[in-house]
């Protein structure tokens, strides 16, 4: 019967030998058995249950037990008489509504039918009757009744349904609410009068606007025609405490698609939106302050870098002339170096100062190490030969490019090697090595032979304006900010720093940079 | 190519009277002749009107900033192979604009200034207006 499972409700009661045909109750009343057996052999074909009473007694009692599709009831019974167990069962709540087909061999003059029909009757049927007009009836009412079963299911899982969708609103975490085309609210859920502080009574009913007001004044109702949804923010006044609320709203089609109403959900945003106001002040006042400190820093090494090069300039004027004797030409020559000196510090302090910025101000391009380091000995070629210490060059073949600012990656290695050979004896050597790291690294180191760095100076030495016990001991001259520089420069360009040392016998300092390339 | 330099006007601008006494002095000791401007506009002006064969100019200037001269002078014919040499006290303009042939940072050393000025007078012509080209300006 597969084929016919498919098929539309009516076929399938015309198919009583189907597994899956819905299956109604028959209860046929009638104190002859044999009657009893050919009316339930000329059902049988229909398939459905047939339920068997031998009086009106034993009627009564069948149908308070169970619900039927229909009755077949024989009039003429002793003690009670057909007619008689109808208005019985008739006040039965459980079967005030069970059709009833009478079945009689009186003649239709004999019975006054309309008084019947009135008792409770549907139908009569006048014995002997053909089996297939007997199915064909019953076979009606069972469908009739079937159906009705199957709507009455329907019915109580559209109920269960709507009693979940209501359990899950009503517990849910978000404020819920719906609309009509009007903006009046038609329902909405505990969560929102938690939010809103009004009591769903109240709110239902009543318009959009006058429950909750904007905080721009402006109620966000739209144009029904033109949209389909909307998210709005909004504070929720006069309310103590008022709350930030945002809703998204979405239209409610009707049969037609034209929005018959509004569902929405209302979230309370207070509390993450002044964490996000908080956050967004803090920012500006952070980059407020630091472009106010960037300026600062720019303009006042502009303005005391002009009065240091008249300063300079000018005392180099005096210098180049031949009239000044010499004890003035010394005091001069004490004016012009601290002049210079100030000028540097003035440098340092505001390439530091840019450094700090950080990365946006770098010029990162892959930069090829050996050429720069080059270039950087040869600047020092003559301060080294004056302190009589050696200047050593080795490089790698296989290092790669680094991925570094130029400029700024020279700077840092000037003060590198700058400090190297500022703190080593004559005799001593100081040696710039390029080699490749770990994959995506590449390392310049700066080694000397010099006098070393205690451990507890190791850690400090990269500080602003620190100045190592050897360096102070030895009164080598300083401003203690070289270092800082390099570190700062280096770490601007994604590098590290690092420094190992053994007293009295040298120091090396390691530059590790992000390479630019593969290793060749 | 050698450059005379007694053959050739710099003209030198800078709202720092002090500098531009500073500068004027070497330019001159080294042979130069100088013309002088108090401010961007200034420096315009005389640059169009006086024609020297470079203009030194300050970035930071009333008026017109020194680059804006530079771009300026760029984009009228008759200046337009002008040399331009920018100079600054402050370290933020490390990178030349395009506009400029060489800068220069205050404090600088007696001789290097005129050994720029005499550098870049050296090289050849770095710009030529091409026959078919509309003046900028």
């Amino acid at each position: 019967m597969t084929t016919e499972a498919g098929s539309s409700d009516d076929r399938k009661f015309l198919a009583p030998s189907s597994v899956t045909t819905p299956v109604a109750r028959i209860l046929i009343v009638d104190d002859n058995t044999s009657k009893r057996m050919a009316l339930k052999a000329a059902l049988a074909p229909l398939g459905h249950v047939i339920v068997e009473a031998d009086s009106g007694v034993a009627a009564l009692r069948r149908v308070m037990e169970d619900d039927f599709a229909v009755i077949l009831m024989d009039v003429q019974m002793p003690e009670m008489n057909g007619f008689e167990t109808v208005k019985l069962i008739r006040k039965r709540r459980q079967a005030e509504m069970t059709p009833i087909i009478f079945i009689t061999s009186y003649t239709s003059e004999e019975i006054d039918q309309a008084d019947h029909y009135a008792g409770g009757a549907v139908d009569f049927i006048f014995a002997p009757i053909p089996p297939p007009d007997l199915r064909a009836k019953v076979s009606f009412f069972a469908h009739t009744y079937l159906h009705a079963q199957r709507l009455a299911a329907q019915a109580e899982a559209v109920r269960m349904s709507v009693a979940q969708l209501q359990a899950l609103t009503d517990s849910a975490p978000i404020g819920i609410y719906q609309t009509d085309a009007e903006h009046r609210y038609v329902y909405t859920n505990p969560r929102w009068s938690e939010i809103t502080g009004i009591p769903a009574e109240l709110a239902v009913g009543r318009a959009w606007s006058s429950v909750i007001k904007p905080e721009d004044g402006v109620c966000p109702e739209p144009d029904l025609s033109m949209v389909r949804t909307f998210t709005h923010r909004f504070e929720i006044q006069g309310y103590a405490p008022s709350r930030i609320g945002s809703i998204t709203v979405q239209a409610l089609p009707d049969r037609d698609g034209v929005a018959g109403g509004w569902v929405g959900t209302l979230a309370d945003i207070t509390a993450v939106t002044l964490a996000e106001r908080a956050l967004f002040e803090a920012r500006d006042a952070a980059l407020s302050a630091s472009a106010l400190q960037r300026n600062f820093a720019a303009s006042a090494s502009h303005e005391l870098r002009t009065p240091t090069a008249s300063i300079v300039g000018f005392l180099e004027e005096v210098l180049l002339s031949t009239t000044i004797d010499d004890e003035d030409r010394e005091l001069l020559e004490v004016a012009y170096r601290n002049a210079q000196r100030l000028t540097m510090l003035i440098d340092d302090l505001m390439v530091l100062d840019q450094c700090e910025i950080g990365a946006p101000t770098m010029h990162l391009e892959p930069t090829p190490l050996g050429p720069l380091m080059e270039r950087i000995l040869s600047t020092f070629a003559t301060a080294a030969e004056a302190g009589g210490v050696q200047l050593n060059r080795t490089c790698d073949g296989a290092a790669p490019p680094a991925m570094a600012d130029p400029a700024r990656l020279e700077q840092a290695i000037m003060n590198l090697v700058g400090n190297a050979i500022k703190f080593t004896p004559s005799g001593g050597s100081v040696t710039v090595d390029v080699s490749a790291g770990d994959e995506g690294q590449v390392h310049v180191s700066v080694t000397d032979t010099g006098m070393g760095i205690e451990p507890d100076d190791c850690a400090k030495i990269f500080e602003r304006f620190y100045r190592s016990r050897g360096a102070t001991d030895k009164a080598i001259p300083g401003s203690g900010l070289g270092l800082a520089i390099a570190k700062v420069m280096v770490e601007a360009q994604s590098g590290t720093v690092a420094v190992t040392s053994r007293p009295g016998l040298g120091s090396s300092f390691v530059v590790t940079l992000p390479s630019a390339g593969p290793r060749s | 190519v050698t450059i005379e330099p007694t053959s050739s006007t710099i003209l030198v601008a800078d709202d720092e009277p002090d500098i531009v006494a500073l500068v004027s002095r070497r330019l001159r000791k080294s042979g130069f002749t100088v013309i002088t401007a108090v401010d961007g506009e200034d420096a315009l002006q005389k640059a169009l009107a006086r024609m020297p064969d470079l203009a030194l100019l300050d970035v930071m200037m009333p008026l017109l900033s020194g680059v804006e001269v530079s771009r300026l002078l760029r984009a009228a014919p008759q200046t337009q192979a002008m040399p331009v040499i920018l100079m600054s006290a402050g370290l933020l303009d490390l990178h030349i604009p395009d506009d400029a042939d060489a800068f220069i940072a205050k404090p600088f050393g007696a001789f290097e200034l005129p050994t720029l000025v005499l550098e870049v007078l050296a090289r050849p012509l770095r710009r030529t207006l091409a026959p078919d080209q509309p003046p900028l300006l």
